[in-house]
């Protein structure tokens, strides 16, 4: 690191780095298309897809759109949850059921879960139902996984401890465990809600005929290319700041629990 | 000089076993699932009466901290028993409060609500675990951080609310496994001298697991020598420093006495372990 | 964990007792037959459901007649090249930000909000880049992989034992051979899994695009069947990409795993 003046001090600033790096880059796309290096088909300037997300926000179909991705990111992180929490302590508790379902777990966790989805269809009917299902498998794996680790992370001497002053079962799950293992098990579970909106916009992208997902790759099959790119903008705007909002719970719960 | 007699504790001599905590050939093997059955203990008898401090010392792994959990119930030994009161331990109970080595503070609750976490459990009431509980925090000098959060204290600070959470149970017998050992030559003193002025304060019987012989010697009444294992008690040297004894103790002839003849018989125990190889 | 310990895929520290294996087997076989039993259910219940047989011989057919062929070559070719875009992006680029501690405060939230985005939403951009095909498959692949490489290699870079750096800088070596003799073995076991995340992922990524816009593919044939609704041929080759995926995913564990012993 070098000794340099104040304003050199202000550069070297991540945040400022960072800013930086994106303000040249929008900045470097827009001089680029509108210079007709890259053709309008391809990718339109910055400021002609702002202008279009600009239109398309305040309409119906968007806030309709919206609303039901918002709906089956919600379900299907919910059911990956409650599902997948449980599933985790069994894990824990007995060991062997977790070594048996191992390569099961390994291998939905490394293939497309997508393609189960016409097998659910025939199952479930033409509805949300294979996409919310689909989408919570994909949250369950990470959360019944971590919530696994959390436990048996937690520090063997609270166990000592709990049993020195002679804690009943509930009161020992109530007040040491699921305290001393939710810090450890809160990536996990921030981890599941990415996936689920990953799934869940994945899903809307291929199979779908609403939500924001849906939306896009519409717009690509008909060529609405500026339509498009907004919606891109949309997916990339939300999943980054529900992913720092959770990241930010995420510092506060370790921050007073661990 | 004379040296300190020693003698070999039993169940019946030396001590009343009616009064205080009474090992009765205590035995444990331990079976792991490879059929490998380690002896930990072979055969501990002793009696720790009512209002002593007794310290155990030994080499690295000789069985120590398993005897300690014997006492508070956490392990039912494969021989013999033990007796507080004249009655037998079958598990945890309230007459046994045990400090940890490592931290075991609850980091999400405040020093006061981990001191007052048997209390809790045992469901007394919460006016007066919290009275309870400011009274005893106050009496291991950490008056002032009741609201504090373990992450904000030092470590030497933090083994104290494990003291202050097991003296507030009022136990019969506080059972302390090595509990600075996890703490710096400096703080260990420290806490070490505080601990001297809670014990004069309330005089509690105390089972004291160290491997510092130098803190044994200055905080007990009597040291007893474990062998390597399989564990029995070789030694039982009684401590004539004199009650009430201050940290200064250390600087005093006897207490070299008594330190040189621990550390002798020490060694040759930890020989014969480093002998036998390296303990699992 | 000590890296001494041998541990399983779930990252469970492994206590090997010969019956306990046969036990998990058995296990594993029951799930299995539970499974083969459910499907066969299905198969009662609803006409959009094949029979078991159908489909395994539908699936052996396409390895006899040989019309899975093009598309399975297609489909590795894809996740291959991706994958090795991804590989040659990711691990130099995380080297650097584990290695720079100011790298790492520029680039984390930027890595980690990037990882949060549905890879997917972009792929109708590569189709205008490169077309429909197997170029636009690979990028897909290697936008995916990408960022689980980077973060995986910037950990593993991050937890080398700051002792070591320092001993090899005192013996003067280059940075090369800081890279390759230090770096590298001792966060092996990181990058294994980065590795193994990495193509796992590419294949997904593939996958799915395929499903999309394809020319060939294992995910082209999926979705063509699906809409000619030749059910035992969809079925056949989902069965494929499971076990694909299983394979791939084994094998490099269980070279993972060999790395894991030979180092610690």
């Amino acid at each position: 690191m070098s000794q340099t003046v104040a304003l050199g001090q202000v550069w070297r600033r991540p945040r400022v780095v960072r800013w930086t790096l994106i303000a040249i880059l929008v900045a470097g796309l827009e001089a680029v298309t509108r210079g007709g290096l890259i053709g309008p088909l391809t990718a339109p300037p910055p400021s002609v897809m702002v202008a279009a997300l600009a239109r398309i926000v305040g309409t119906a179909q968007f806030a309709d759109d919206l609303g039901r991705t918002a709906f089956t990111i919600g379900a299907a992180f919910g059911i990956g949850f409650l599902l997948g929490v449980p599933l985790g302590v069994l894990f824990w508790r007995v060991p062997v059921v977790a070594r048996v379902l191992e390569p099961f777990v390994v291998t939905l966790y490394a293939m497309p879960t997508l393609v189960f989805y016409p097998i659910l269809l025939a199952l479930m009917g033409l509805n949300a139902g294979p996409i919310i299902t689909i989408a919570a498998l994909m949250a369950l794996i990470p959360i019944a996984l971590n919530t696994m680790v959390a436990l048996r992370g937690v520090n063997p001497v609270l166990h000592k401890l709990a049993a020195s002053v002679n804690c009943s079962r509930p009161q020992y799950y109530r007040k040491v465990l699921v305290p001393a293992a939710t810090p450890l098990a809160i990536p996990g579970v921030k981890l599941g809600f990415i996936y689920a909106i990953i799934g869940t916009i994945a899903m809307e992208f291929i199979l779908a005929s609403r939500g924001i997902g849906f939306r896009a790759g519409f717009n690509y099959r008909d060529f609405n290319i500026p339509e498009m790119y907004a919606y891109v903008l949309v997916v990339v705007f939300l999943s980054v700041s529900i992913n720092y909002a959770l990241g930010a719970l995420e510092r506060r719960i370790r921050r007073d629990m661990l | 000089m004379a040296e300190p007699a020693s003698r070999l504790p039993s169940a019946d001599g030396g001590g009343d076993p009616a009064r205080g905590v009474a090992f009765h050939s205590i035995g444990m093997t331990f079976r792991s699932e490879r059929a490998e059955a380690t002896q930990a203990i072979a055969d501990v008898s002793g009696v720790i009466d009512e209002g002593r401090f007794v310290s155990v010392i030994g080499p690295s792994g000789c069985g120590k901290s398993t005897l300690l959990d014997i006492v508070g119930g956490l392990l039912e030994p494969t021989d013999g028993y033990v007796t507080i009161l004249g009655e037998r331990v079958t598990g945890p109970r309230r007459d046994t409060a045990m400090v940890f080595q490592e931290d075991s503070t609850l980091h999400w609750r405040t020093v006061l609500e981990n001191v007052v976490f048997g209390l809790e459990v045992a469901k007394v009431d919460k006016t007066e675990r919290e009275a309870r509980a400011r009274d005893i925090i106050k009496l291991v000098g950490l008056a002032g951080f009741e609201g504090h959060h373990p992450r904000q204290l030092s470590g030497g600070m933090k083994q104290r609310v494990a003291i202050a959470r097991a003296l507030v149970m009022d136990p019969r017998i506080l059972l302390m496994d090595e509990p600075f050992g996890a703490l710096d030559q400096q703080t260990r003193m420290f806490v070490g001298a505080e601990l001297l002025r809670i014990w004069e304060k309330t005089r509690k019987s105390v089972l004291f697991i160290t491997h510092d012989i130098q803190e044994a010697v200055a905080l007990s009444d009597e040291v007893w020598v474990m062998s390597h294992r399989p564990a029995v008690i070789k030694d039982v040297i009684p401590i004539n420093l004199g009650r009430p004894r201050s940290p200064d103790v250390i600087e005093s002839p006897e207490f070299q006495t008594h330190t040189n003849r621990l550390w002798e018989l020490l060694k040759v125990e930890a020989d014969k372990t480093l002998g036998v190889g390296a303990v699992g | 964990m000590s890296a001494a310990v041998e541990t399983d895929l779930l990252g469970r520290a492994e206590t090997q007792t010969p019956d306990r294996n046969y036990l998990y087997t058995l296990g594993r076989l029951g799930v299995i037959a539970i499974l083969v039993a459910a499907w066969t259910l299905a198969t009662r219940v609803t006409d959009l459901v094949p029979a078991v047989n159908e489909t395994v011989t539908t699936l052996a057919d396409g390895f006899v007649a040989g019309w899975v062929y093009p598309h399975l070559v297609s489909t590795v070719r894809a996740v291959i090249g991706g994958f090795l875009v991804a590989s040659l992006i990711g691990f130099p680029a995380g080297f650097l930000i584990g290695r720079s501690h100011w790298l790492g405060q520029v680039f984390d939230p930027l890595v980690s909000g990037a990882f949060a985005v549905p890879r997917i939403i972009f792929f109708p951009i590569l189709l205008r880049i490169f077309g429909v095909g197997e170029s636009a498959e690979a990028a897909m692949a290697a936008i995916s992989a990408l960022f689980p490489i980077l973060i995986t290699t910037a950990a593993g870079v991050r937890e080398v034992n700051p002792t070591l750096v320092k001993m090899g800088k005192s013996l003067n070596l280059s940075t090369w051979q800081m890279v390759g003799k230090i770096y590298v073995p001792a966060a092996a076991p990181s990058l294994m899994v980065g590795f193994r995340i990495g193509f796992s992922i590419s294949f997904i990524a593939v996958i799915i695009a395929e499903f999309f816009a394809a020319k060939a593919g294992l995910g082209l044939l999926v979705s063509r069947a699906y809409g000619l609704l030749q059910l035992p041929r969809m079925y056949a080759v989902v069965i494929l990409i499971v076990l694909i995926a299983l394979a791939g995913n084994l094998t490099l564990w269980l070279f993972e795993r060999r790395l894991r012993a030979h180092v610690a």
